[in-house]
């Protein structure tokens, strides 16, 4: 069933919907919680949440893309409830790694100097700019947390060299950053 | 700003970047079919051909392309365009180790995509591609390092030279002439006689040109495999690999387990070692063939996973120089 169909099912507020979206995307949720939650049952309650919130958002939402949309949905909430845990204990999934990575990116000094400016839209500059393979390969990484290893054999790469792509990429986001006022 | 800021504001991009990066499918032409991309799509296929095959969940079968699919027409201006039948990319970084003329224009050691591309550089030329909305329009030519190469080509366009790679289209090729089974492994370009060199990871070395005819002549004419055949290797391999009974043979021909499905993805992928079987042709291509499973006797063509007896197994192995 393609995502129009699923759309058009949770439009009428059919139920099936749901069962066709556990069908299609049920795999790709919980890979996503669970990158970043670190544990089986905690990433099947995020992915019934995201259910949830989906039915809750469709209609009056009406996503580009359902298989983006959902992704960033379960994201969000494996996220939030990542924090909820880490108020008691540090994370064991790759969220915590992914995390450190990024903060590789910062200019230094910068924090708050520029919080104003719309994060999302000079990221969503320098992601077009990138080739793609890079891209996907950074929003792998850092949208659907996934582990080097496993983007590496996705991408018939060996791990070394998604490691150091990956770096690479960062240190051009910094510079990116940094060109765009995010510097002392 | 922290790490978390840069991470939840990816959260919140194009949607269609974030629905790309999850596509690693071989079989869509307007899916940025860069090379690496397609190879790409075909391990990830055929790893997850196999882990389905293995534990029988349909829904692991062959990634299909994206929903809707739809013309993207931004993705095509952006990363290349077609003359001849070939679709072009704009040259990673990663290919400078195919093309050592090519790296010797590099210009720095950033990793940069920028070459010091003259008019002497150029070669044949081979056509023209209309101006567009983003650009103006270009002049495709040959490098002349490489003259008799359809597989890298210069663009002059805007006042610039840039490189263009393409990997050949074997699997348009397919879809196009509608060649089933991998038959087509005999037809594409002329094959055997169009490859130049076959090499593996295994032995390294290439193989000699009657090595090459033997191996595409028994990997030709296969079928696609039975899963219930599939399901008996997998339980066999897995015993010899764990020695228990974990995983057995269910009533339906498909595999028994007590474990998260997670967990026996994991474990499945870990007993398989897939052989890539690289080919390059006279015109300057440079492909991943084949992605070969000799703990199963299967391999991945096309997005296919086509079985061997085993005695072709061993003949294989042979060749290929596998212990």
């Amino acid at each position: 069933m393609d995502d129009k169909e699923i759309l058009a099912l949770l439009n009428e507020r059919s139920e099936m919907a749901l069962a066709r979206v556990e069908e299609k995307y049920g795999k790709l949720c919980y890979r996503v919680a669970y990158n970043i939650l670190g544990n089986d049952a905690d990433a099947k309650e995020t992915v019934n949440d995201t259910y949830l919130r989906l039915w809750n958002a469709i209609p009056p939402a009406k996503p580009e893309s359902l298989k983006a949309y959902i992704a960033a949905v379960c994201r969000r909430l494996a996220l939030d409830r990542h924090e909820a845990q880490t108020a008691q204990k540090r994370g064991s999934g790759q969220l915590s790694l992914a995390l450190e990575e990024l903060e590789h990116c910062l200019p230094a000094g910068g924090e708050d100097a520029n919080a104003q400016i719309d994060l999302q839209t000079v990221l969503q500059r320098f992601l077009g700019k990138l080739p793609r393979t890079t891209r996907d390969i950074f929003l792998r990484r850092y949208f659907y947390t996934d582990s080097v290893r496993d983007i590496a054999r996705a991408y018939g790469k060996k791990e070394h060299a998604v490691t150091v792509l990956l770096l690479r990429t960062r240190q051009k986001l910094k510079d990116f950053l940094e060109k765009e006022g995010f510097d002392v | 700003m922290t790490g978390k800021d840069i991470y939840q504001a990816l959260g919140d991009i194009d949607p269609r970047m974030i629905e790309k990066a999850d596509n690693c499918s071989a079989d869509d032409p307007k899916n940025g079919l860069r090379r690496r991309m397609r190879y790409a799509g075909g391990a990830a296929a055929c790893l997850c051909l196999v882990i389905a095959l293995a534990i029988g969940l349909s829904s692991l079968l062959i990634p299909k392309t994206q929903d809707g699919g739809g013309s993207d027409q931004m993705a095509d201006i952006f990363y290349g365009f077609c003359l001849n039948g070939l679709q072009y990319y704009p040259i990673d970084v990663g290919d400078h180790a195919r093309y050592e003329e090519v790296k010797a224009l590099q210009v720095g050691a950033t990793g940069e995509n920028r070459y010091e591309i003259t008019e002497a550089h150029l070669g044949e030329w081979l056509g023209t591609i209309p101006a567009d909305e983003n650009f103006g329009q270009g002049e495709v030519y040959r490098f002349a390092a490489y003259p008799d190469y359809d597989a890298i080509v210069i663009m002059h366009r805007d006042g610039e030279y840039k490189f263009y790679i393409s990997d050949g289209d074997l699997y348009r090729y397919i879809r196009e002439t509608g060649k089933s089974d991998s038959d087509a492994l005999f037809s594409y370009h002329g094959m055997p006689d169009s490859i130049t060199e076959m090499t593996t990871e295994v032995g390294g070395t290439p193989l000699s040109k009657e090595s090459v005819a033997e191996v595409i002549t028994l990997l030709s004419g296969k079928q696609t495999v039975e899963y219930a055949v599939y399901a008996e290797r997998a339980v066999a391999l897995w015993k010899q690999t764990y020695g228990t009974d974990e995983v057995k043979l269910s009533g339906s021909g498909g595999l028994d387990y007590d474990m998260s499905d997670e967990e026996i993805r994991e474990r499945l992928w870990a007993m398989t070692t897939p052989v890539s079987l690289w080919i390059k042709t006279d015109r300057g291509f440079d492909m991943l063939l084949i992605h070969y499973y000799p703990q199963f006797g299967v391999f991945n063509f096309s997005n296919q996973l086509y079985g061997l007896s085993e005695s072709e197994m061993q003949t294989l192995d042979g060749l290929l120089g596998i212990e």
